[in-house]
């Protein structure tokens, strides 16, 4: 079962992975598009601005997940670092737990009526007339993945074979 | 003091001390404090300022500059640099420790980040340095401290996260801000450097590349920072639309013309920025919610009063504000430092008659000393990484240039003109 969850969790990590490689890609193309059209066919262009700002909300909610599962997040680490294990290991828990409650009344709760309330007052974006719901969707999605590493990560840290707990040291 | 103040700071120390990140316990504390004053929906609140907070073009020239220094790194720019600075200053006394200044000033001014600086200027005049007779804890903190110059010299990240959060601070302004205080830090670096260098033993080859060859071997990368802050200093992009051109240009030189990159490396380089980017985002996302709390709050005013109330002396305050922020960086990253302490001393700092932009530049030089200490210092890490030696062997041979970067940020407080006589002579500023 753990082992299970562990899989679909590292699958939907290799997800995400493709999904910010590719928009940071289209984000560097977006804004030299801009660049061109202003310089080389003289007829600035009206979209580029505005989907690169709301691609970025979208690199941050993906990449967060991402950066949870490789211990990527800065946090204090020294003072915990001189606990013995025991300790250290249920202020992990804590940790988890913290993460995973603030994903989830945040991102996905706060976030999921975000974009339930403007979608329904019909909000657009100036340039391209999107709803802006669907640039806030990026929260609770983000949100979801979030819950899902934490509840990963809890999870091992219960089971018996409980993973690297802390940061590799730098190599 | 309001409740509120007190539960929000409760709570912030003690989710920090207790290692949850960093970003998380900003918005925790941002709703435990909406919910205490019971003004509305607060989780709805939260969500909306994070999303609205980083949806900003001038913010998407982080992630622009990050890519473009990975391609720097791994492309062969940091090597050609290298031969440069050998070249010029290499035959000196302590000129393997000049080389590695001056080669990391020019590689942060063009990548702007340190990291990127110590990985790979470190990682290739560390070894060189062992094999002439440093020790290796001597060589990872020349590597170290010198890496961080290149957050000051623009184009730098951690200024437009700074100009973001002061609002109202041009970008380019406070990039020409930091050109004379990162020379200063260098050469500080470089003036310990002198005395505590061992004489380099001279096992050079005969033939040595001439100066004129270097020098047109590192054109091609020098020209990168030319056009970059050229075009923003000229007017003619916004800082974000020069970092796209920075990663053109990186990706021809390093992919096309170098060939060191090959195409198949691109999908991870691109996810290693995003990752490296939604970090420093999720981060300044719950900080703008933090923000607005704070704002609702007062807490700035708060703690500049309580600050102001022990003494009107402006050196006093400027001595406390430095010291405290030397402390914040020896424990905190520069990011969340420069997020969390900006709101809460910028309005006491231009109470006293600062510059917004030269306490930028202050604040920055600062925490740049904090990436370099035990016990969390990025830079430090990475150079320890790098150079194969353990955090203590470093400690005692990064301590004299640590208190030669302490007079630095020293004099860049009290010399105001020092950063904004530049941008003035340009225009940038009133």
């Amino acid at each position: 079962m753990q082992q299970k969850f562990s899989r679909s969790c590292r699958w939907l990590c290799q997800t995400l992975e493709f999904a910010l490689a590719a928009i940071v890609a289209a984000l560097v193309l977006i804004v030299l598009w801009g660049v061109a059209s202003r310089f080389l066919f003289d007829a600035p262009s009206w979209w580029t601005e505005e989907l690169a700002r709301l691609l970025l909300i979208w690199l941050t909610m993906l990449g967060a997940p991402v950066a949870l599962a490789r211990h990527e997040h800065l946090g204090l680490e020294v003072f915990v670092e001189t606990l013995d294990a025991a300790t250290r290991r249920r202020l992990a828990i804590f940790s988890e737990l913290v993460v995973i409650v603030f994903s989830l009344t945040v991102l996905l709760y706060g976030g999921g009526i975000l974009v339930t309330e403007t979608l329904r007052a019909g909000q657009s974006t100036p340039a391209l007339g999107v709803p802006m719901g669907y640039a806030y969707l990026a929260a609770p999605i983000g949100g979801l993945g979030l819950v899902m590493v934490g509840v990963d990560r809890l999870w091992r840290l219960f089971a018996a074979d409980a993973g690297p707990l802390t940061k590799a040291p730098r190599s | 003091m309001d409740p509120q103040v007190i539960i929000l700071l409760v709570s912030f120390f003690s989710l920090l001390v207790l290692g949850t990140p960093i970003a998380v316990a900003i918005g925790v504390c941002a709703v435990l404090t909406l919910v205490s004053m019971g003004d509305g929906p607060a989780f709805y609140t939260v969500a909306q300022r994070m999303s609205t907070g980083i949806a900003s073009f001038p913010l998407l020239a982080i992630p622009l500059f990050v890519l473009a220094g990975f391609l720097m790194g791994e492309g062969g720019m940091a090597r050609r640099l290298v031969g440069l600075a050998s070249a010029v200053v290499g035959r000196r006394r302590a000129g393997l420790a000049y080389v590695s200044t001056i080669t990391c000033m020019l590689f942060g001014a063009i990548s702007g980040s340190a990291a990127a600086a110590v990985s790979s200027v470190g990682g290739m005049m560390i070894p060189e340095m062992a094999r002439k007779g440093y020790s290796r804890p001597l060589s990872v903190a020349i590597a170290t401290t010198a890496a961080t110059t290149g957050l000051i010299i623009p184009p730098s990240n951690i200024m437009i996260v700074y100009a973001l959060v002061a609002g109202g601070v041009s970008v380019a302004a406070i990039f020409m801000a930091g050109v004379l205080p990162g020379i200063l830090v260098g050469l500080a670096i470089m003036l310990v450097c002198r005395f505590i260098c061992p004489e380099e033993s001279d096992d050079e080859p005969a033939v040595r590349p001439s100066l004129l060859k270097c020098a047109f071997d590192a054109v091609p990368s020098l020209l990168l920072v030319i056009i970059v802050l050229g075009a923003i200093l000229g007017g003619v992009c916004s800082p974000t639309e020069a970092a796209a051109v920075a990663v053109l240009y990186a990706f021809l030189l390093s992919v096309l013309v170098y060939r060191e990159i090959p195409f198949r490396d691109l999908p991870r380089l691109c996810l290693q920025t995003g990752i490296t980017t939604s970090v420093i985002f999720f981060l300044i996302a719950s900080s703008q919610a933090m923000s607005w709390v704070m704002t609702a709050e007062n807490l700035p005013q708060t703690v500049s009063s309580a600050l102001l109330s022990l003494s009107a002396n402006r050196w006093f305050i400027l001595l406390m504000i430095n010291v405290i922020l030397l402390v914040v960086g020896a424990f905190m990253d520069m990011t969340p430092a420069v997020l969390i302490f900006t709101p809460i001393f910028l309005p006491m700092a231009v109470e006293l008659g600062m510059h917004p932009v030269h306490f930028g530049v202050m604040m920055i030089a600062n925490l740049c000393i904090g990436l370099c200490t035990p016990p969390v210092g990025t830079c430090l890490f990475i150079g320890c990484g790098v150079g194969k030696t353990s955090i203590s062997e470093v400690v005692m041979p990064l301590t004299p240039i640590i208190l030669a970067m302490i007079g630095a940020v020293a004099v860049i407080a009290a010399l105001p003109e020092l950063s904004l006589w530049l941008p003035r002579a340009m225009g940038l500023l009133e």
